[in-house]
């Protein structure tokens, strides 16, 4: 970076007009990664936007409005910069804002500069450039609560001087100071079209002014907590940091499991109470059928999922926020490089745990092209959380819970931790081909911000679950609702004199076995073979499908899904169909963003047959041994 | 089911406490360096710039440079320069790691490897690969590698 760019960007912009007052209707929030710019975003627009204690979490600019009366302000939540010349492609994305030339997006009137006060002289190297943009700037010294804490201390009025703007101090996490920022914004401002400050050259040099300022405003650096040093001590100790982390994994799978199954036992009882209570109160015959047995079986075959996959993610928000995730990927680097993967790939590959599509999008953070589409093509084999209701179902149907590790973990949570790692394995061993073959680079250098330790806030880790619960639930009422329909419609034709035909003379049979001859070898049989078909549009679609053939069929109508599962498949079979599911691309929300990231459809195109080709082989593999084994 | 998890999590929970407080102790009252590897390492060159111009304090008091990667844990140094391609120089500088700020080696990752550095106030991790070509003076040490 030099701070020079910043001429050029002015002189790109055109005529400022002088003397024009006027009244703010955009704002953005710009500031370095991990300054809290999208906490504080949330606090002022009371909008979801995902947060996390780790740098590289907002990858794409969002835009609210400001809470409170008053005329509508919206405002920008761009991706951290470190500076005003863009070095990847989340940084292009705040800069091409930030000088109006954002397709759909007008140029900001007002700038909300947020700097993290803890960490001050290395981020005043961004206030330079932006404040001589020239546009009515706001600077925010965010982490205030932690800075006094630790005994921080600077003068903010004098700081406000060296800068030409004014400066207010802010918690975001606390909600404390927020009210200068609506005052701000709802002042009029006049432009100011000359940059009061000087432009330097290079960045050592703006470093050093950077400190200069800091000895003028008596900036008094806080120290960091001794409890988090010592936190430190252990977590990152030689022998007990790694086996923290194994322990805290472990109990985060025992959890997932131990405490998930009873809640989603619990939930499946009321669901399928409601479905008797409603039942009554349908005439019966073919519409009662198609609400109850095929609508209803199918979505709530879905949804009782919905316990462990909020609990999945509140132990990830936990650890994310807490920022002990940096920790860990501090710890798990050295798998990173044995695969030559980017140490950066790190943050991508452990949210594709959560899902793959926020996953590919944090991808922009890797400035190397190599890099970003090798990860991108790795990251959907990371077991996402829309694999998770067909394992739970098939692990909870075939395999005993008796304890293997004492009472730290059972046969099922044991099962489960294999699938993840086998899912992980897949993906470094892909990661090392490609990485070894045709996306041969070399390395950027590996940077890893520790954050320092924080409380999770409820409000953070809510508000994730909730927006994770609206989703699965949106998932739920659209795909999964629609594939159960259709599945329903396909077991009811062809109609003989007036009844629905036989389940196996049915269109689905039909279907069913027509792939059948494809998947016998894998141990599956025609009804699984419908839910492979289906699961292309989203993995956890199978579950509905399943639901749905299993509920209208009149031998399993009365059991559980589970139980009709354990009568019509092997234990050969089943353990095939996990591995299938583990390597299997299955997504198609996936897929578009492949394409759209990639921006072609080669590599889409590869991932899918890439992956299924893996599926097919796997399963194929551990059915046939798995069958001579048990025979 | 429920219980016997509650009670494993608190087990987990004394133990960690515990050995958590046993290590504390442990890593405080750790060793000071000998000075016997201090003068092993005073025999090193000067620092050269980018440009190839040396940079010289005094005679009495030569400032050492090495890499960051040979300071010791706990050690502190001035940032000389970095000798890496201008993009990762770039890229190092962007994240705090620019000539002239002074940087602190905190701590090893539990594998050895990737180290951590206090630099602004922020502790940031880097690979030894990556380290090695950071330059820094050591600006305490005397030609004899006493303790000033």
């Amino acid at each position: 970076m030099n701070c020079h760019s910043v001429e050029t960007a002015i002189t790109t912009l055109g005529e400022i007009p002088e003397n024009l007052s006027r009244e703010i209707r955009t704002a953005a929030l710009i500031g370095p990664p991990n300054s809290g710019k999208s906490t504080l975003f949330n606090r002022l627009t009371r909008l979801r936007q995902k947060v996390g204690n780790y740098p590289g979490v907002t990858v794409e600019q969002r835009v609210g409005l400001l809470a409170g009366s008053g005329h509508e302000i919206r405002l920008i939540d761009l991706p951290g910069v470190y500076s005003l010349t863009p070095y990847s492609d989340d940084e292009r994305v705040a800069v091409d804002v930030l000088t109006g030339q954002m397709d759909g997006l007008p140029r900001p009137d007002a700038i909300l500069l947020v700097l993290d006060v803890t960490h001050l002289s290395r981020q005043l190297v961004l206030a330079k450039p932006v404040i001589a943009l020239g546009l009515p700037t706001l600077v925010l010294l965010n982490m205030a609560d932690i800075f006094a804490k630790g005994g921080g201390s600077l003068d903010v009025l004098k700081l406000a001087a060296e800068l030409g703007a004014p400066v207010a101090m802010v918690s975001a996490t606390q909600g404390t100071g927020l009210e200068t920022v609506d005052r701000f914004l709802r002042q009029e401002h006049d432009e100011r079209p000359d940059a009061l400050l000087p432009v330097l050259q290079d960045l050592p040099q703006c470093r050093k002014w950077a400190s200069q300022v800091g000895r003028r405003i008596d900036y008094q650096q806080h120290l960091p907590s001794a409890w988090g040093r010592r936190l430190d001590d252990i977590f990152l100790h030689k022998l007990w940091g790694p086996l923290i982390f194994v322990v805290v994994v472990g109990a985060v799978f025992q959890t997932v499991f131990g405490l998930g199954q009873p809640m989603s036992t619990a939930f499946q009882d009321l669901l399928t109470k409601l479905g008797q209570q409603a039942a009554p109160l349908i005439p019966d015959g073919l519409v009662r059928s198609l609400l109850l047995d095929g609508l209803w079986k199918g979505v709530s075959a879905v949804l009782v999922f919905l316990p462990q996959i909020l609990l999945l993610f509140f132990f990830i928000g936990l650890l994310e926020d807490s920022g002990y995730l940096a920790r860990a990927a501090l710890i798990a680097d050295r798998t990173m490089r044995s695969v030559g993967l980017n140490g950066k790939a790190f943050i991508p590959l452990l949210s594709a745990y959560a899902c793959a599509v926020p996953a590919i999008m944090a991808t922009r953070t890797i400035e190397n092209k190599r890099d970003r589409i090798a990860t991108i093509l790795v990251a959907p084999f990371m077991t996402c959380s829309a694999r998770l209701p067909i394992y739970t179902l098939l692990i909870a149907a075939f395999i005993p819970s008796r304890p293997v590790v004492g009472v730290l973990l059972d046969a099922r949570a044991c099962a489960m931790l294999s699938l993840y790692v086998l899912g992980f394995v897949a993906a470094i061993a892909t990661a090392k081909i490609l990485k070894s073959s045709v996306l041969k680079s070399s390395a950027a250098p590996f940077v890893l911000e520790l954050p320092e330790y924080r409380w999770p806030t409820w409000q953070s880790i809510g508000l994730r679950l909730f927006d994770r619960a609206r989703v699965f639930l949106r998932q739920a009422g659209t795909y999964i609702l629609g594939v159960s329909l259709l599945i329903w419609v396909l077991t009811h034709v062809p109609v003989h004199h007036g009844h629905a035909p036989q389940l196996e003379q049915s269109a689905i049979a039909y279907l069913g076995h027509g792939i059948e001859p494809l998947i016998r070898p894998l141990g599956f049989n025609w009804k699984i073979g419908v839910g492979l078909l289906t699961s292309v549009i989203a993995r956890e679609v199978i579950v509905g499908t399943l639901g749905t053939i299993y509920g209208t069929d009149p031998a399993t109508h009365s059991m559980t899904l589970q139980n009709a599962l354990r009568q019509d498949l092997t234990f050969a079979g089943a353990m095939a169909l996990l591995v299938f599911f583990a390597f299997a691309m299955q997504c198609t929300s996936t897929l578009a963003i492949v394409r759209r990231e990639t921006n072609s459809w080669k590599w889409p195109v590869v991932q899918f047959v890439y992956m299924t080709t893996v599926a097919y082989a796997a399963a194929f593999a551990v059915n046939q041994v798995l069958s001579t084994l048990l025979k | 089911m429920l219980q016997a998890l509650i009670i494993t999590l608190r087990e987990g929970a004394e133990a960690a406490l515990i050995a958590g407080i046993a290590l504390t102790y442990l890593i405080e009252d750790r060793p000071q360096r000998s000075a016997q590897i201090r003068r092993r390492r005073a025999g090193r060159a000067d620092c050269a710039g980018p440009n190839g111009d040396r940079k010289r304090a005094g005679p009495e008091m030569p400032e050492l440079c090495v890499a960051l990667t040979d300071l010791e844990v706990g050690e502190a140094g001035t940032i000389d320069h970095i000798s890496l391609p201008a993009a990762d120089e770039q890229f190092l500088m962007r994240i705090g790691f620019v000539p002239g700020v002074q940087v602190k080696f905190s701590r090893r990752a539990p594998m050895g490897d990737p180290s951590v550095y206090s630099v602004d106030g922020a502790e940031i991790a880097l690979r030894a690969e990556t380290a090695s070509h950071i330059m820094v003076r050591r600006a305490w040490i005397s030609p004899a590698g006493d303790l000033p």
